[in-house]
């Protein structure tokens, strides 16, 4: 069952001529993991706006569990969607760490009890309990971050959306991010839109769109569309790993890469040419 | 030198402890480790921002110590430039030009030289000359971080500080940067580099400072700290890319070192499977 259905999907900034998105259409199942690549300005995070409504629809639909994104359905929207943004400083209201998870939860009516648990159980998932106390001011670009996770997740969403969120991040607090996603995209019913140009983070999702000049210029399996080098050069993204080094590999010389699709398999190959000249 | 941050609480917490380090002039030296590891208390002290609680920072001939006076720290803010996080936060002015002028006019250089400085600094950056009457708002996001980026160099500052230079650029905009840092070593300007991308360190520091719980962990050179898989760990710090890479070589018996490129790492490779001899 489709969770997101975008038909046709157009808009254009107020006093501006040319669209930021336009004709864009494609389809997330419930659980999928997208994500959703393009250079800076392509539109992609105009497009996850629209999804959560933050900005009106020029022409075409989307729905979101089965509900058009439209001004009357937007309190039904914003429960089912959560929406984490790249900058971590523009999103803290709360005076504590746990105030802040709090914030987004107390249109929701819970009792005190409900809210306390489900504070502590998101800041839990993102490994910041100890920090419930702290002030958020206190804290670090990428412990922000964490707690920015922790308020969407705390709201119990079905689509969580992730624009950017762990550029800022250091490798180790990319990784745990990553391996949350991860684990919640295994429980199952979380669709994830992460909105990226860290390739080995779109490596990760089921599914990968990619925008360029507001329009979709690709809609596939994330493995097979970062090793399709043209494509990735065409939109102004950086190659992957796996391709630089097999490109830079056949400049030198060395042929036979072909059928390498991970780099994995690239040790294997390099292993067995080693084993087999010797 | 030390400092505390003063909490709430009045407790306080010490953010960096005892850190002796000496950057020589024309260097650009990578400062890393995790989140909350001190990196950016450790670069405010040396632009004078926060005063050590304990210990001194020498800049020059400027030293900075618990008693130096405010009045002075205006020389080493001049001697000092800071780029914070995401500096196109900061552009405030109607075109281009007047927003870049603006550092030097603070300098208390007339509005002539202003101009004059900042037109040099935007062409040195290859910043399209068209541009500088353009609202600093209308510009792409590498565009508006060169426009804040000039707007410190226009004030020419011996010491740059870099805080996350490529955070939330496109990886056009990103190779943009790098190849603006590579420019400023050249021109010999000290950089200082907060990052936490291991292929940026590799590729632009000759110097690289770990922070790990507001202590030194390591000092010295890029290929030194990331021939030590150990040590990284206990940072909770990656290796780059290329490193990364030759380590699972080494996992199924192949030693090719530790190659800080992506070319060096191909040459290791072609050298052994097209039969060749490694000698490292």
């Amino acid at each position: 069952m489709a969770m997101i259905e975008v038909n046709g999907a157009t808009f254009t900034y107020p006093g501006n001529k040319t669209p930021a998105l336009r004709d864009v259409s494609f389809e997330v199942q419930v659980g999928t993991w997208l994500a959703i690549v393009g250079h800076n300005g392509s539109g992609k995070s105009t497009l996850a706006r629209l999804i959560d409504g933050l900005l009106p629809l020029g022409t075409g639909t989307i729905t979101v569990d089965g509900l058009p994104v439209t001004v009357a359905n937007l309190t039904a929207i914003h429960q089912r969607v959560a929406f984490v943004f790249q900058n971590p400083d523009n999103q803290f209201v709360g005076t504590t760490v746990a105030d802040d998870v709090a914030f987004g939860l107390e249109n929701q009516r819970l009792d005190r009890n409900e809210m306390q648990a489900r504070v502590n159980q998101a800041l839990k998932e993102v490994n910041m309990l100890e920090f419930a106390d702290r002030e958020p001011a206190q804290l670090s670009g990428g412990q922000k971050q964490r707690v920015a996770l922790a308020g969407a997740l705390a709201l119990h969403p079905q689509v969580l959306i992730v624009d950017e969120a762990t550029a800022m991040l250091d490798p180790e607090g990319k990784d745990q991010i990553m391996k949350l996603l991860t684990r919640l995209h295994n429980e199952g019913k979380l669709t994830i839109l992460s909105i990226t140009h860290d390739t080995r983070e779109a490596a990760l999702a089921d599914q990968m769109i990619m925008i360029d000049g507001g329009q979709l210029v690709a809609n596939g399996d994330p493995k097979k569309l970062l090793a399709d080098k043209k494509l990735m050069e065409d939109h102004q993204l950086t190659p992957t790993f796996l391709v630089a080094l097999k490109d830079e590999l056949a400049s030198q010389g060395v042929t036979g890469l072909d059928d390498v699709t991970t780099e994995d398999e690239m040790v294997t190959w390099i292993w067995q040419k080693l084993n087999s000249t010797k | 030198m030390s400092y505390r941050y003063e909490g709430s609480d009045n407790i306080g917490t010490t953010a960096v402890a005892k850190i002796s380090a000496t950057v020589p002039s024309g260097t650009t030296a990578a400062i890393i480790g995790h989140t909350g590891s001190g990196k950016s208390t450790l670069m405010q002290m040396v632009d004078a921002l926060l005063l050590p609680t304990q210990g001194e920072i020498q800049v020059g001939d400027l030293t900075i110590n618990a008693q130096t006076p405010k009045k002075e720290l205006v020389n080493v803010h001049r001697r000092v430039g800071y780029v914070f996080q995401f500096p196109e936060k900061q552009l405030f002015a109607p075109t281009v030009l007047e927003d870049v002028a603006f550092g030097p006019i603070n300098l208390g250089r007339s509005e002539e030289e202003a101009r004059q400085a900042a037109k040099e600094t935007l062409a040195a950056l290859n910043f399209p000359p068209e541009q500088l009457d353009h609202s600093p708002l209308e510009l792409s996001g590498g565009q508006m971080r060169r426009v804040a980026l000039a707007g410190v160099l226009a004030m020419e500052p011996d010491v740059l500080i870099l805080d996350e230079p490529t955070a939330g650029l496109d990886p056009a905009g990103q190779e943009e940067l790098l190849r603006l840092v590579e420019g400023l070593h050249q021109r010999g300007i000290t950089v200082l580099m907060i990052t936490h991308q291991m292929d940026q360190v590799a590729r632009l520091a000759q110097q690289v400072l770990v922070l790990n719980g507001g202590k030194l962990a390591f000092d010295g050179r890029p290929a030194d700290l990331f021939a030590q898989p150990d040590l990284l760990e206990q940072n909770h710090l990656a290796a780059p890319q290329s490193v990364a890479f030759a380590n699972r070589l080494k996992q199924a018996g192949i030693n090719i070192g530790a190659p800080l490129s992506l070319s060096k790492l191909a040459a290791k490779i072609a050298a052994q499977v097209g039969g060749g001899h490694n000698d490292e």
